[in-house]
């Protein structure tokens, strides 16, 4: 039939029901797990098919309606025999759904059908194959709509409306007769019971009087069932919900300055009254309306069965999926912003996730691999996890492929954590797929799930346990029209963040001059210690290039406000002079010609009715990186090489206004300080300030390693000295340099040949210079000689001294920990791996040391391995341990406890370290005693 | 268009423009292409936008960003502070030109427009499609399209 005589309007309707009614029967036909679709499921599968198939024949789909039909009678077959649908039947049937909405999408472009005949030809001739052999034997006398008995009418069929199942030739049982249906007018088209064949063609020839609206009202009636579950519903444009979502984002805005504006009349109650009125209304009006536009993620979930069922069966998989959540709620728009990138993460588990099934029996897992699909609410935003149990992702596998494309180094490679080798995979052209098959493989991809999900303001994060599987982590904000954002203010000028990217957000008050809270520089970059991780700090009006002469610098600001963002490549601190308020605001986009600024996400319009930009928080960071970007390079390398097995040690360079360059190791560092000359004190002859309570004695150190004294001169100059506060045993000690330049890291031992200085541990090497290695102890003994020291750690400690056994590959550490615990007052014995200690310990035994404090990356046997073979040996349950590592905190202290250890320490906490001695050696001689 | 024997053949030739001041000279674009003229708004500046994007203006809840047409045609002389705004819609977007003094919409005939003297600076030429000599002044008719190519290249 022709569909010219149809408004598109009309066809787009059908179209869209169509694709609703595919989409139902997907969910009937896969009822979950382990559950088969009940009699009453087959009943309905058979009732939307019907109705496809009747709305297919009104609009003159002819193909369309004979793959409904096909599918309605194999579906009748079942539903008569009244034993389910079968595991093939199923397979086959989802065969066809697919080929139904490939039509379907075909119509959608062009109202052009197509010619889709070889494939419903290979859908009938399948399906009575299956159908022949079901009812083998068994009488199908009943079958009166059965395909098989639609064969034999096709050319006796008069009317051309009518579909006609293009069935191949069969050897099908003996053709059953057609029932009955002599009271309908025409002939009625075999497949259906006989009220539905009237109506059937009835429609149709409504259609011709040009009735349209009409006829498709009526062409299902029969379908009461399903009717009355929709006719609650009312099919809206998608733009209509837009322009609706518009207008009230506008009402927003204009409520917003309402309620700005009664606040000041608040004499005019009634005003006041009404104002509070529309402010409930708006609220109300804007949630309903957001919850327009809301749709369950099941809607796109659910199709996902059909999608791992094909594949599955295309590779000899077995697959089980598992939803969770598929009610959550999110905006349509990210609903389609989301469907690809998650089926091409669904197609990769299935592709180079989940093992074969000789290859999972081999080790021993379960038979079928489960794809499980989890969606829920965290934190204001939408979280989507795929996790399959699979082969996970294989370190070697991906290090190698990405090697061959030359995305990296071998040498990198070595270095890299397994987290950024999972990370390679949503590098452009990567894809580890031995062999490239139709589904995944082909490189592109992965890189692309990223992009579209960081477009829409989301995340990706992969975690991988090899032979376990994998997760896939999607976070993605719940609707993108209203954004919940952070309003703050740099030079008098409102900037909206988003609240997604924001962390926390940080008050620094200049109080005392020995506030806590202070932001540092490093090489001229502001950084501020945040809860002992340091934080690059990025001032708005800077980036922006707001800075005047008039701008007070951050030194002299009386309080600095930070707003701490999560931004791809890590996390940074974001200097404004105010933080406003957080509310909602409906991001416009900028024109065209601001598009360039990657700083800015959008503008808004706020209560007062003026516009604010709306930052974006990569783009600012990208934007900043424009002038370190070797910086960058610089910290990447140090990041590389910190993972390095030749360990890596910190040093802090400072100016001591002396020729060459100047460094102490980082890790005698308490805290840098700067304090203005006007807080320094005199006691004697020693300068002294006072410092978190206490009296903080300064040493100069160009004054102590220099011959010069024109240290004291400059110090008298300056408005602010910095100060590395050192500790040592249970003081402090504060050493004046003249600036402090800059972290770096080297590795490798001191070069203790050249030492002209008594001060100087030695040189290093650092890029093309000579850096002198200052001895910050000696440089305090000369001040404050040791033996005054000494002799009060000697009163702390016990008569006999703490016995320690230290193991430390790094020649560097082991000596300078050596020489701090010897001064002390420790006895101290250095071995060089996991392997030397224990045999040392298993050869001196349990009583030979009082605590054991040792490196975690060691060659041979490291520390985790080694503690647990000395917890394993007897007598060494309860002799203390501290693991002392320059590994971040956070990431090893557990696994550290789990191998035995009794404690934690940072390489750079020499503090901690001699507490933590005392404390468990006390505790354990108590515990001796006792016992 | 224009073509001869077309019944509203004196419509077809007459041509209204919108026209404005800036630095005393006078500029015109097609009515047809102006959405509104609104009197000088409060802005909110881009910070490291291009010199000729003066800011974003509020127009009654949505977001124009305003251009200095003086910034732009780089005419020397001191921006006013009260400017008006000539409200355009390009691919969606709002554009506020930015200018001086408005004029009247006035009635040209098409076929009398001139092509601008190639001694005019470069950098205000590419923007012309051409003049108009009125009985006291000259008339420059801005290319929008033109403007707007130029803008998008620039960036």
């Amino acid at each position: 039939m022709n569909r010219s005589g149809f408004n598109p309007g009309a066809l787009n309707e059908y179209l869209a029901e169509s694709q609703d009614q595919l989409e139902r029967l997907t969910l009937l036909l896969t009822p979950g797990a382990g559950l088969t679709v009940t009699a009453d499921g087959i009943n309905s599968i058979y009732r939307e098919l019907h109705t496809l198939k009747g709305n297919s024949q009104l609009f003159g789909c002819t193909q369309l309606a004979s793959v409904a039909h096909t599918l309605e009678s194999s579906i009748d077959c079942a539903r008569k025999k009244g034993e389910g649908i079968s595991h093939e039947l199923t397979d086959e049937v989802f065969k066809g759904l697919g080929l139904l909405e490939k039509m379907v999408k075909t119509l959608q472009k062009d109202f052009n059908e197509g010619d889709f005949s070889a494939d419903i030809t290979r859908l009938v001739s399948s399906l009575s194959d299956i159908i022949a052999r079901t009812m083998n034997g068994a009488s199908i006398s009943i079958g009166h709509d059965s395909i098989l008995t639609s064969q034999p009418r096709r050319g006796e069929n008069p009317m051309s409306t009518e579909p006609v199942p293009i069935a191949p030739p069969k050897p099908a049982p003996a053709p059953v007769p057609a029932p009955v249906v002599a009271t309908s007018p025409a002939p009625a088209p075999a497949a259906s019971p006989v009220l539905q064949a009237v109506e059937k063609v009835e429609a149709p020839l409504k259609t011709v009087e040009g009735q349209t609206g009409d006829a498709e009202k009526k062409s299902t009636p029969t379908n009461t069932a399903a009717v009355e579950a929709n006719n609650e519903t009312l099919r809206v444009q998608v733009n209509l919900l837009d322009s609706l979502m518009n207008l009230v984002g506008e009402l927003v805005l204009v409520r917003n300055q309402v309620i700005q504006r009664s606040n000041s009349h608040s004499e005019d109650a009634e005003f006041v009254n009404l104002s509070q009125r529309l402010d409930v209304i708006t609220t109300e009006l804007q949630n309903e309306i957001m919850k327009t536009r809301m749709q369950p993620i099941g809607t796109i979930l659910t199709k996902f069965h059909r999608l791992i069922r094909d594949m599955a069966r295309d590779l000899n998989k077995d697959i089980n999926l598992k939803l969770e959540g598929t009610e959550t709620e999110l905006d349509k728009t990210l609903i389609e912003a989301v469907k690809d990138p998650l089926t091409h993460i669904i197609r990769n588990s299935i592709d180079h996730g989940i093992e074969s099934r000789e290859e999972r029996a081999s080790k021993n897992k379960a038979k079928s691999g489960t794809i499980q699909i989890r969606a829920f609410h965290e934190g204001g935003q939408i979280v989507i996890e795929i996790t399959d149990d699979g082969r996970g992702l294989q370190r070697q596998k991906i290090g190698n492929k990405a090697i061959e494309r030359g995305l990296i180094t071998a040498e990198q490679f070595k270095k890299m954590s397994d987290r950024e080798v999972c990370n390679l995979i949503f590098l452009p052209g990567f894809s580890t797929a031995e062999k490239v098959s139709n589904i995944s493989g082909r490189g592109v991809g992965m890189d692309v799930v990223r992009t579209n999900i960081e477009k829409i303001g989301g995340v990706v994060d992969i975690t991988s346990i090899e032979g376990h599987g994998s997760t896939m982590r999607l976070k993605i904000p719940l609707t993108l029209a209203i954004v919940p954002a952070l309003l703050v203010k740099t030079d008098g000028q409102c900037f909206a963040i988003p609240q997604v990217k924001l962390t926390e957000l940080v008050r620094l008050q200049r109080g005392d001059d020995h506030s806590e809270n202070r932001i540092e520089y490093l090489q001229g970059q502001a950084v501020f210690r945040l809860r002992g991780r340091l934080l690059p700090l990025l001032s708005l009006e800077e980036l922006l290039g707001l800075k005047t002469d008039k701008s007070i610098p951050l030194k002299e600001r009386e309080d600095i406000s930070i707003v701490v963002l999560q931004a791809d490549s890590g996390v940074f601190g974001l200097i404004v002079d105010e933080i406003d308020d957080s509310t909602d605001i409906v991001v416009k986009s900028l024109s065209g010609f601001l598009k360039n600024l990657s700083v800015y996400s959008g503008a808004t319009v706020l209560g007062d009715g003026s516009v604010a930009l709306v930052l974006d928080v990569i783009g600012l960071a990208d934007h900043a990186n424009i002038f370190k970007e070797t910086r960058e390079i610089e910290s990447h390398e140090m990041m590389f090489a910190n993972t390095q097995r030749e360990e890596i040690t910190e040093y802090l360079l400072v100016d001591v206004a002396l020729e060459g360059k100047y460094c102490i190791p980082l890790y005698v560092v308490n805290r840098l300080e700067e304090f203005p000359t006007s807080a320094l004190e005199f006691t004697g002859d020693q300068i002294v300030v006072r410092y978190r309570g206490s009296i903080l004695p300064l040493i100069n150190v160009p004054t102590t390693i220099g011959a010069a004294s024109s240290g004291v001169v400059s110090l008298a100059k300056r408005n602010y000295c910095s100060v590395i506060v050192v500790q040592q045993s249970d003081r402090l000690y504060g050493l004046v340099v003249d600036q402090i330049l800059d972290i770096i890291g080297l590795s490798g031992p001191i070069n203790e040949q050249v030492r002209n200085k008594d001060c100087l541990l030695g040189t290093k090497i650092h890029g093309t210079h000579v850096v002198s290695v200052i001895d910050a102890f000696k440089v305090i003994d000369k001040h404050f000689p040791l033996i005054q020291t000494k002799s009060e750690t000697r009163e702390i400690l016990s008569t006999r001294p703490v016995r320690i056994l230290y193991a430390e590959d790094s020649e560097f550490f082991q000596k300078q920990i050596a020489n701090m615990l010897k001064i002390q007052g420790f006895k101290i014995v250095c071995v060089s791996s996991g392997e030397e200690a224990y045999n040392r310990l298993m050869t001196d035994g349990p009583d030979a040391f009082d605590v054991v404090v040792s490196d975690l990356d060691m060659p041979v046997l490291d520390g985790f391995g080694f503690m647990e073979k000395l917890r394993a040996a007897p007598g060494f349950k309860n002799l203390p341990a501290l693991a002392l590592s320059s590994r971040a905190k956070s990431l090893t202290e557990k696994l550290a406890l789990r191998s035995g250890f009794d404690a934690f320490i940072e390489k750079s906490d020499a503090t901690r370290l001699i507490d933590s001695i005392n404390h468990y050696t006390q505790t354990a001689r108590e515990v001796k005693r006792g016992a | 268009m224009g073509s001869s024997g077309h019944p509203q053949k004196s419509q077809d030739v007459q041509r209204q423009l919108c026209t404005f001041y800036v630095e005393k000279q006078l500029y015109g674009i097609d009515v047809t292409q102006v959405q509104e003229v609104v009197k000088f708004m409060p802005m909110s500046r881009i910070p490291l936008s291009l010199p000729y994007v003066r800011g974003l203006i509020n127009l009654r809840g949505q977001v124009a960003t305003a251009v200095g047409l003086r910034e732009m045609f780089m005419i020397p002389g001191e921006t006013r502070p009260e400017s008006m705004n000539v409200i355009l819609k390009h691919e969606g977007a709002l554009i506020a030109l930015q200018v001086d003094e408005i004029g009247d919409v006035m009635e040209v005939d098409r076929r009398d427009i001139e092509q601008i003297p190639t001694t005019i600076p470069t950098s205000i030429r590419v923007y012309m499609s051409g003049v108009f000599q009125l009985r006291d002044s000259l008339l420059c008719v801005i290319d929008l399209s033109k403007l707007f190519t130029h803008v998008s290249e620039a960036v």
